[in-house]
């Protein structure tokens, strides 16, 4: 029996390598949040040095900007539930070498995912991922089936990008008074500390760093967090370019913090066009 | 260390290499005893010297009953329990007893909340009690004590290789000593019953690794205030996904376990036995955590005298059971209320039982089997919420967001394809409760091959196990 269940595991893997390459699995394969930080994390480690030109490191507030909008070589590495750190974190660990870093600022407190990074880079596990692409979450059978079926519904009912706000009251009170408190001076210099460190790193492997804000709803963008975060990164890096938001327009959430998928998009577009100044 | 680790496979991979070679008969159970003390340590080095301290406890509390003079063995045992017991309340309800008992900022009860918990006791320390309990009764012991011929030596070595026993160390099976030291002896690659861990380790990690942990990520939304914006259909799906996360989770573990028992040459208890097919609530414990539910019986529900006191008296120990074995899960108020929910539903069987009514005796099986899954599914969201009041807002949001958002189809999606493994492995057993049919035996190591297959390219992320945690 064993040497059966052996053999019959061997012709399954072996289908399934021939499947993946003879079906170029195109679509998206994402199952849920943390799959998709895992799949973009991959495909960027296991690309070749010089494949992307631009990365964008940021959190989930990033994680909504549109690809499409930007040139061919850039990569998003905002990780929804993370921080900017594991996306700079990663540039370095994986020896890559972009050209242009965009950074996000609007969540900086939160810490590197240090489980996150080993699991990606686990002794073993990362080799045998190098090896046999089948084994990345990227092509998983259950997102494969996933999205190949999404993909099909998808086609028959395109759907519009939304541009509506659908943030509740409840949310908003609650973001007011998250984005209300202030952490303590000792944790601000940890903070401060901690990205400088990073943004060297990345920095000597031959990138330009540039920061910039994402736009959230008006309560979070005047809130004295948000202004606590602006001016650290300022005082912290005089000389740096940093994209602020453009004045004067309204941007659509879908929780107060993370844009509707139209803003998304436009933001996008505006985002590509100031970073190709750099 | 988990079991689903690089590390635990460098770690096991040399303990039975070490283990089965001929000159090291002798010291087999040495060899496990360094095994599991590394495996302990290796997260929280410190935590070991309670595991050694509680060793140290039942050694000699054990080695006074089996051996010591007749008339003080009750006294052995008595102190033996106690301290245990004592061990466990320390560690792990000091933090509710804290939180409880003692106003914010007092110092006692500043002190009692930090107290952190160590990984396993619960399970640890119920073994010392088994071990004391049946060394008192010597209940089939005789063989074992014989065979120790009084030596202290032997005795440690025994007792330390059966509290620090690795695959059952921190998350069960609960093992009882009657069931441990009589198979204690030499072994050899030869009595391995190999396609019996085969199967264990196999179905164990693909529960686990594919089930349970693809689950959790989608089960992730069932934590407050996430949850109160989902549509009520959405909200179900993630009830129906954490009954089937937190089977697989721990049927997983437990399989892994007898597994690795297996390997090392002794049996452990099966600890599930397809236990959402169960069509009454004393079925479910007698199919769920079975090495618990029998413990409890043995030692906590049986000394309190069972059903042997009258009807009253039998609902009161049912009750007073499962709180207690409520509150072992966890040092929370909702473990205990769980509990409660099941003694009380027990006890109610019982009466419906005893007053010979049956309702639903013409309703087909399959609708018992419903009820049952469904009760153990809501209960369930006191172990995913521990705090009560956020289950009551769960239990709010299904009866309110019935309009207004849209159902999540990309949950629903996953949580029904997760599930389906743990609905075809409770079909499988309804399909050969009648016997083996034709064909079984061909069919089997396919699945096996297919589950060794989606190991390799489905698994979900690596996480702890949920029953870690108790």
């Amino acid at each position: 029996m064993i040497r059966r269940a052996l053999l019959t595991a061997l012709l399954l893997v072996a289908g399934y390598a021939v499947f993946l390459r003879v079906v170029h699995v195109d679509w998206d394969t994402t199952q849920h949040l943390a799959n998709g930080n895992r799949i973009k994390a991959e495909k960027f480690i296991y690309a070749p040095t010089d494949s992307f030109r631009t990365v964008i490191v940021g959190s989930s507030l990033a994680y909504r900007l549109n690809l499409d909008s930007f040139p061919a070589r850039t990569i998003n590495l905002g990780f929804a539930g993370r921080s900017i750190y594991d996306g700079m974190e990663l540039i370095v660990r994986s020896s890559k070498r972009p050209e242009l870093v965009l950074v996000e600022t609007n969540i900086l407190f939160r810490k590197l995912d240090q489980e996150f990074l080993d699991g990606l880079f686990t002794p073993g596990l990362y080799q045998l991922r190098r090896a046999m692409p089948m084994m990345r979450e990227q092509n998983q059978p259950s997102g494969v089936l996933y999205g190949w079926l999404h993909d099909r519904v998808q086609k028959a009912e395109m759907e519009s990008p939304d541009t509506v706000d659908t943030a509740t009251e409840a949310m908003l009170s609650r973001l007011k008074e998250e984005y209300a408190v202030l952490p303590d001076k000792e944790e601000q210099d940890q903070v401060v500390e901690r990205l400088v460190r990073q943004v060297r790193e990345v920095e000597a492997t031959g990138a330009k760093v540039v920061f910039f804000e994402m736009p959230a709803h008006p309560i979070v963008m005047n809130s004295p967090l948000a202004a606590l975060e602006r001016g650290m990164v300022r005082k912290a890096f005089p000389d740096h370019a940093f994209l602020h938001v453009p004045q004067g327009s309204y941007w659509h959430t879908t929780d107060g913090l993370h844009l509707a998928k139209g803003d998304a998009n436009r933001y996008s577009g505006w985002l590509r066009r100031e970073a190709a100044m750099h | 260390m988990l079991f689903n680790s690089i590390p635990f496979l460098l770690l096991v991979i040399p303990t039975l290499v070490v283990y089965y070679l001929p000159f090291m008969r002798r010291f087999q159970l040495h060899v496990i005893v360094v095994a599991s003390f590394i495996f302990y340590a290796f997260n929280n080095p410190v935590l070991l010297t309670l595991l050694l301290a509680s060793i140290a406890i039942n050694i000699f509390t054990s080695y006074g009953v089996i051996y010591g003079p007749p008339p003080r063995r009750k006294l052995y045992a008595t102190i033996g329990v106690v301290m245990n017991l004592g061990l466990l309340i320390f560690f792990k309800y000091s933090p509710l007893i804290g939180h409880t008992f003692f106003p914010k900022g007092s110092s006692v009860g500043e002190f009692l909340v930090q107290i952190p918990l160590p990984i396993g006791i619960s399970f640890f320390t119920f073994q010392g009690i088994s071990l004391l309990v049946d060394a008192y009764r010597g209940k089939a012991l005789e063989d074992y004590a014989a065979l120790s011929a009084g030596s202290l030596a032997k005795h440690a070595l025994d007792v330390a290789a059966f509290k620090s026993f690795f695959p059952a160390l921190v998350a069960g099976p609960v093992v009882k000593a009657h069931e441990f030291l009589p198979q204690i002896r030499v072994k050899t690659l030869a009595g391995i019953d190999r396609q019996a861990a085969f199967t264990a380790l196999v179905v164990g990690y693909f529960l686990k690794m594919v089930v349970a942990d693809n689950m959790k990520d989608h089960t992730f939304w069932l934590a407050y205030p996430y949850f109160m914006e989902y549509h009520s259909v959405t909200l179900i799906f993630l009830l129906l996904g954490y009954s089937v996360q937190i089977f697989a989770d721990f049927a997983g573990y437990s399989l892994i376990a007898i597994g690795l028992a297996h390997l090392l040459g002794y049996r452990l208890p099966d600890n599930f036995n397809f236990p959402y097919i169960s069509t009454t609530f004393s079925e479910f414990w007698r199919r769920w955590h079975i090495s618990l539910s029998t413990f409890l019986r043995d030692y906590l529900y049986i000394p309190l005298g069972g059903s042997r006191k009258g009807q009253v008296n039998t609902y009161r120990n049912l009750m007073a059971t499962m709180v207690l074995g409520g509150f072992w899960h966890g040092a929370a108020w909702s473990y205990a209320v769980w509990g409660f929910f099941h003694g009380l539903m027990l006890a109610a069987e019982r009466l419906a039982s005893d007053l010979g009514f049956a309702p639903g005796k013409r309703l087909p099986r399959w609708v018992h089997m419903l009820f049952i899954f469904a009760c153990v599914t809501f209960a369930w969201l006191l172990f995913k919420l521990p705090d009560f009041i956020d289950a009551v807002y769960y239990l709010q949001a299904i009866g309110r967001n019935w309009t207004g958002y849209d159902i999540n189809f990309l949950l629903a999606f996953f949580i029904t394809l997760f599930s389906v493994p743990v609905v075809l492995y409770h079909a499988w057993y309804l399909w050969r409760r009648n016997g083996e049919r034709p064909g079984m035996a061909s069919v089997r190591p396919l699945l096996l091959g297919a589950m060794i297959f989606l190991i390799i390219v489905n698994s979900g992320s690596g996480a702890s196990f949920i029953y870690f945690q108790f």
